[in-house]
């Protein structure tokens, strides 16, 4: 038989009985629609938080800690790690630390020099701690929340006006550019230039350097004024703003009450360090390793993220194949009927010369067709709720995140989805295309 | 015993005849009894010839032409076909063998319901991959011969009992066959119209130099036949000729 009139045939007889049909694409349509979306939504989410990290976080910076192990690698495999087994004994240098006992220490200067001799490595800055109470446009008495990003923390935000921070900026910052909207300014360069003031206050636990006083407890606050220079583009991060390097260690000397902190002898805990490119970060991290710290980069720190992105994924999709699993069943049991009340065609058929192998491809196809049929439906129906989806973000909250797409349609997932529910229909109707290709064909004759 | 089967081939092979059935019996086991649908039954029909087997219901009549159209395999003996001893065809080869050299025409004709009566005359050249025009032109050809190419588009529910056994014959014919094997094909006719079929069927089948191996009850097909069997539990009784 030619494959025109297989499937003509086919169609023929998936259109006798059309609600059963019906019926029967829906189910594969509703696991189809279930993965597309679940797939889509993943991915569009993935997509949208990977586009909000990246604007933010620059992949050529790694964080490098003077100790061995990361601060939190050693409490995780430490305490919390022991999950009801005997406590262990703490050895030097076994790496097993309780919380608290962190294993850091400031980074002295020779070492300071050795991380910047490493190839492409093009700055190494302080990484400092820096907490503000609050923002306000010089001349406005309203305060606002902010938080307070040093620059040269890793941190890689996109310029919507105004101009960068340079190494040399003396006090200034560059706002996130939802900040206009709460200081009531329509334009974007009026703000530029002018004075905000950050309010700090001393960290009531902190206890400095030698120099410093003890001070437990302590409230005293201080304004640090600051010129901003640059607006930043709208993302997820709508209260940030990012400080020059002078500002951000004068910040933290005043918050940690250490005059000494950040310089040569007292550099830091944490050194931020900057490549010349993405690629080249991988060697320096190796090459820090080996001088016996420790180093974690932004890819590393997002990877979390990601991590749990395909675990929703791969969980969400299990519902979905589930969903497509029994809506197989559907076509089996539809094919498995069909054959009853077929007994006697399929008789006539082998009577007139159909083989074995015709009678199971032409089931086979019937089978492959509605697995296929229910996989562009469902999709269809999954790109269209996307759309409307994507529409509404776009109209509600984009304004305050920028571009967001929840739902993505790749190009492989039509087509993986489409084969992927061909390939289940197929599967559905091994068996019983086999059964109908198996039948007696002088027993089908005589059935009614 | 190879000596013996070689003497069986040239013996068959030499004779005029078109259908050879030597020592066919095929038994059935039901409820722990052996029941012989066919029990050694001997018979050559030649070229062209209308043989009409007659016998009452369950005497294996049904049974002989099912063994030979390839649809039911012996228990002993063989059956030579157009010079293919069908015991040794595979099932593809035995499925083109129905496909080519037989064809059936039924007691309740077995029309495909979703089919127009043209579709259903296509259905052997459809299943042997014949392209579409020429099939159809052959469908119409044969319904014009059974003067039924004005139903043509019309669906067996839209025809007669007569009507839907002429598109059976054609449907019979449109593998060019060399055998007709007809199962009862008046047996749900009246018999008016059950004598005009079998008259149409006689004289296409004439024409067209086919064979037709009828099993029946009715007279009227016997009468028209060249050798009239009796079959009795599954042995022919007697030859009329």
């Amino acid at each position: 038989m030619r494959l025109s009139d297989t499937l003509r045939e086919v169609y023929l007889n998936l259109s006798r009985r059309k609600l059963r049909t019906f019926l029967t694409v829906l189910g594969i349509a509703i696991g189809s629609l279930t993965v597309t979306i679940v797939i889509s939504l993943a991915s569009g989410l993935r997509g949208f938080i990977q586009l909000q990290t990246s604007a933010l976080a620059d992949p050529r910076i790694m964080q490098v800690f003077a100790g061995k192990s990361l601060p939190i690698d050693a409490v995780l495999s430490g305490t919390l790690g022991r999950l009801g087994r005997p406590p262990r004994e703490i050895k030097p240098d076994s790496g097993i630390l309780n919380p608290g006992a962190f294993n850091l220490r400031f980074f002295t200067k020779d070492e300071v020099e050795r991380i910047k001799k490493i190839p492409h490595v093009t700055r190494v800055s302080p990484g400092t701690m820096v907490f503000v109470n609050s923002i306000q446009l010089e001349g406005d008495r309203r305060k606002f929340e902010v938080i307070c990003i040093p620059e040269g923390e890793g941190f890689n935000m996109e310029l919507a006006s105004g101009s960068g921070l340079t190494r040399d900026s003396g006090y200034e910052v560059i706002l996130a550019q939802q900040y206009l909207q709460s200081f009531g300014i329509s334009d974007l360069q009026m703000v530029i230039g002018k004075n905000v003031l950050l309010e700090v206050g001393r960290c009531p636990l902190a206890i400095g350097g030698q120099n410093s006083r003890f001070v437990l407890g302590d409230t005293t606050k201080k304004i640090f004024t600051a010129k901003v220079v640059g607006l930043a583009r709208p993302t997820l991060l709508s209260t940030a703003v990012f400080l020059s390097e002078k500002l951000a260690v004068d910040i933290a000397r005043f918050f940690l009450s250490d005059e000494e902190l950040h310089t040569p002898d007292r550099y830091g805990l944490v050194v931020n360090v900057v490549a010349d490119n993405e690629k080249n970060v991988r060697a320096i991290k190796k090459e820090i390793e080996n001088f016996g710290m420790s180093a974690i980069s932004v890819e590393e720190r997002l990877g979390f993220l990601r991590t749990i992105f395909s675990v929703v994924e791969i969980g969400l999709s299990i519902f979905g194949a589930i969903a497509l699993f029994v809506a197989g069943i559907g076509i089996a049991n539809t094919l498995i009927m069909s054959i009853y009340e077929r007994r006697r065609e399929i008789g006539v058929m082998k009577a007139l010369g159909a083989t074995n192998a015709q009678v199971r491809f032409l089931f086979a196809c019937e089978a492959l067709i509605i697995g296929f049929a229910g996989g562009v439906a469902g999709f269809c129906v999954a790109a269209l709720i996307g759309s409307i989806g994507n529409a509404l973000a776009r109209a509600t909250i984009a304004k305050y995140w920028g571009d967001c797409s929840f739902f993505a349609f790749p190009w492989y997932l039509p087509l993986g989805i489409i084969i992927f529910c061909s390939l289940v229909g197929l599967l559905a109707g091994v068996y019983p295309a086999s059964r109908a290709a198996k039948l007696d064909p002088i027993e089908a004759l005589r059935s009614q | 015993m190879r000596n013996n089967r070689v003497a069986l081939y040239r013996r068959v092979l030499l004779s005029p005849a078109i259908v050879s059935l030597q020592n066919l019996s095929r038994h059935y086991r039901i409820g722990g009894q052996t029941v012989k649908a066919v029990d050694d039954v001997n018979l050559a029909i030649k070229s062209g010839e209308f043989i009409a087997i007659v016998g009452p219901s369950g005497s294996g009549k049904s049974t002989l032409l099912h063994l030979i159209g390839g649809l039911d395999s012996p228990t002993s003996g063989s059956v030579f076909s157009d010079s293919l001893h069908l015991a040794t065809l595979s099932e593809k080869e035995k499925a083109n063998y129905r496909n080519e050299k037989v064809g059936f025409v039924f007691q309740d004709f077995n029309l495909q319901e979703h089919l127009t009566a043209r579709e259903n005359v296509e259905l052997p050249l459809k299943i042997r991959g014949t392209p579409r025009h020429t099939r159809t032109e052959k469908a119409n050809s044969l319904l014009e011969a059974v003067g039924l190419l004005q139903r043509a588009l019309h669906r067996p529910t839209q025809l007669s009992g007569g009507e839907k056994q002429r598109v059976a014959i054609a449907r019979a014919l449109a593998g060019d066959p060399k055998i007709v094997l007809a199962d009862e094909p008046t047996g749900n006719l009246d018999s008016k119209t059950g004598e005009e079929v079998v008259k149409l069927l006689s004289k296409i089948c004439r024409e067209r130099g086919v064979t037709i191996i009828a099993a029946t009850h009715d007279v009227n097909i016997a009468a028209l036949a060249d050798r009239v069997m009796h079959i009795r539990d599954g042995r022919i009784e007697e030859t009329c000729e």
